[in-house]
């Protein structure tokens, strides 16, 4: 099936009334989490997570979906309106979004930002159609030795670029990989870590885990300091149009920002904020208007809003064409794919191509839907700001709670949601990463039952796993990535000791 | 926000070392699995690859702690705002406590309007009918629209 053909399929799939309210849902749902602060995108996928065990896998996909990029719609509301970033990839948007708006302009920086997601999300959404199946394609001869390599490589090259120091990126991935390891194994049966608790025999749940880790903790982050959110400006709809001059300057921020957050969505790591920031930088560098940046200029909101829409996007193409999932959100994904017994990888197009196609065509749909949503209901999210932070906060708790227990009616579950919120603050505090720790967890069995089948199809030849040539590239890939941290401080250390004996040859 | 500052390089060193221990133990129990052949490896030679990753791991944050600038700092809350963070985390425990034996309603009722006294001077009516609402609501969603079985405790609701 070529990509037209696809495509036309996919769409086949999206417009039954049930994935189109599941779009809508995921959509809506997600532009809330978006603005509201205390429940990122990550907890608020992980709380539907349950909820889609009950959907069709397209379904359930195509919802988490909605909420990932409704998400960062929402966060810029917020960002723009209160000087406060609704998730980390409208961090950037703050900057010249609140310049604006204390300009009278919060209409206008809401609008660009509008259609600036809309624009990117839809050619990112162009390129996952067209790079996923050829990356699929190319895939597909591949064995549980480059599978392995590309797991295992693939979570060890994203700890460490998910940011901060190496310890930082590795030690909560080690978390991750054990807590993976909890429970009955999947191939012998024997039971590992468990203790006699029956309820350990299922593993670890997913979602108390990331529920626990990024909303918990993140309430808990809220809660230490008790000040009010600042009242957000009211924004009239006869406000809401920007005029030409920031239409004219707002589409070269639009272009440059889709290809960086589209590139840098391909590649492991916090790709929304990663796309934000360098947008921005990128604008600093190359736009004409660049004096302006920092004091309301429309390209430092119009580049970045752009750019993370486009990244979450593009997030889709490896978690689609080879089954890995590049961030928390994708993994969180992958989970329920495998939940619903879909194997995730190349043979996903063939084989599921209702997801595949149907999920690729959601994107499309869902991104005029948050283009219709947000513009005329911007009074609404508006509103949804002044909610006083002691009726939501409990609310979400709540939930959460709920979401957790109602997995598997389990307790246990509730308290890995506290303990997991507990250890995600004091890892927040200490400058840890937590992405690495979830997807640890999700990769955990995967890279186990690549290392098993090969082992099993090389008989026991350990060797086998680096001598494919895709495996080599890999390993030599996440090789260089290690190293070139302390390569270049060992050469910039080597040149300041050329510069101090140089100095001394001069005094002398 | 009442702040206390604390060096970064303690809690590196601690978390390295408890990582260790964590290893240890792990490897303990790891050892107690059967490793199979090369060729059909069993349930403990996974987690053996892992303990490594964990020492390593454990290894890594104790060399940065031991390389950090004792000027760096983390900022924790004090006072207040230390009592409404722990505070917090009392509540979740007590909420997962009495869940079973009061149910999801009640229990979801007393941890909202705890939670808001704890957060907000509002009037204690106010907070009783707020919570209510809330409790009600999640009981409508989850038990009647999406039959999700929570626990009705003794009193059975």
């Amino acid at each position: 099936m070529g990509s037209v053909d696809g495509i036309l399929y996919g769409f086949s799939v999206v417009f039954t009334w049930y994935n189109l309210l599941a779009a809508f849902a995921g959509a809506f749902a997600g532009t809330a989490i978006g603005v509201l602060p205390g429940l990122g995108p990550t907890a608020g996928i992980a709380m539907i997570l349950p909820l889609s065990y009950s959907f069709e896998p397209t379904t359930g996909l195509i919802m988490m979906a909605g909420m990932y990029y409704g998400a960062m719609y929402g966060g810029s509301t917020t960002a723009i309106l209160v000087n406060m970033p609704g998730e980390a990839g409208s961090i950037m948007t703050c900057v010249d979004g609140y310049e604006m708006t204390k300009r009278g302009r919060s209409g206008a920086a809401l609008t660009i930002v509008a259609v600036g997601s809309f624009i990117g999300g839809t050619f990112a959404t162009l390129g996952v159609m067209l790079f996923a199946p050829l990356l699929a394609d190319f895939t597909i001869e591949f064995g549980p030795i480059e599978f392995f390599a590309m797991a295992a490589g693939g979570l060890l090259l994203f700890s460490r670029i998910s940011g901060g120091t190496l310890a930082a990126g590795i030690f909560p991935m080690a978390i991750g990989l054990m807590l993976s390891t909890v429970g009955q194994e999947a191939v012998s049966g024997v039971y590992r870590y468990t203790f006699g608790f029956v309820d350990l025999s299922l593993g670890i749940e997913l979602v108390a885990v990331v529920v626990g880790v990024y909303g918990v903790a993140e309430i808990m982050t809220v809660m230490e300091s008790q000040h009010d959110q600042p009242a957000p400006v009211k924004v009239k709809l006869r406000q809401l149009l920007p005029n030409r001059e920031e239409w004219r300057r707002s589409i070269a921020p639009y272009a440059r920002g889709t290809v960086v957050g589209f590139v840098l969505g391909l590649l492991p790591g916090p790709h929304t904020t990663i796309s934000s920031f360098i947008s921005y930088r990128l604008e600093q560098a190359v736009s004409r208007y660049r004096n302006e940046l920092g004091t309301g200029a429309v390209e430092g909101v119009a580049a970045p809003e752009t750019a993370n829409n486009a990244a979450a996007t593009a997030t889709m193409v490896p978690l689609l064409s080879l089954g890995l999932p590049f961030g928390a959100v994708t993994a969180l994904m992958l989970a329920a794919m495998m939940v619903q017994g879909v194997q995730p990888g190349p043979m996903l197009v063939m084989a599921h191509p209702e997801i595949f196609w149907g999920l690729i065509a959601s994107m499309y749909v869902g991104n005029v839907m948050l283009m219709l949503l947000n513009i005329p209901m911007i009074g609404v999210w508006v509103s949804m700001l002044r909610i006083p932070a002691h009726i939501f906060l409990p609310a979400i708790l709540l939930l959460a709670m709920i979401g957790a227990y109602s997995v598997n009616n389990s307790m246990l579950d509730v308290g890995v949601l506290i303990v997991m919120g507990v250890l995600g603050y004091l890892m927040r505090k200490c400058d840890f990463q937590l992405a690495p720790l979830v997807i640890g967890l999700v990769l955990g069995p995967l890279i186990e039952k690549d290392l098993r089948e090969g082992l099993f199809m090389s008989l026991g030849d350990i060797s086998a796993f680096w001598t494919s040539p895709v495996a080599i590239v890999i390993w030599l890939l996440v090789l260089v990535t290690w190293l070139i941290g302390p390569i270049r401080s060992l050469i910039a250390r080597f040149n300041r000791r050329v510069e101090r004996s140089d100095q001394f040859e001069t005094t002398d | 926000m009442k702040t206390i500052s604390i060096e970064k390089r303690s809690t590196y060193l601690a978390s390295g070392t408890l990582g260790l221990i964590v290893s240890a133990v792990y490897i303990a129990l790891t050892s107690k699995l059967p490793f199979g052949t090369m060729d059909r490896p069993g349930a403990a030679v996974f987690p053996f690859f892992v303990s490594i990753a964990m020492i390593f791991g454990s290894l890594a944050t104790l060399w940065e702690g031991f390389r950090m600038d004792r000027l760096q700092k983390i900022e924790l809350p004090f006072a207040e705002d230390l009592y409404r963070v722990l505070a917090l985390v009392a509540l979740l425990a007590g909420y997962a406590a009495v869940l079973q034996w009061l149910g999801q309603l009640l229990a979801g009722f007393v941890f909202s309007a705890v939670l808001m006294r704890v957060l907000s001077r509002t009037a204690w009516w106010r907070i009783v009918i707020y919570s209510f609402v809330l409790s009600a609501v999640i009981d409508l969603l989850f038990v009647r629209f999406l039959s999700v079985p929570l626990p009705k405790g003794m009193i059975g609701w």
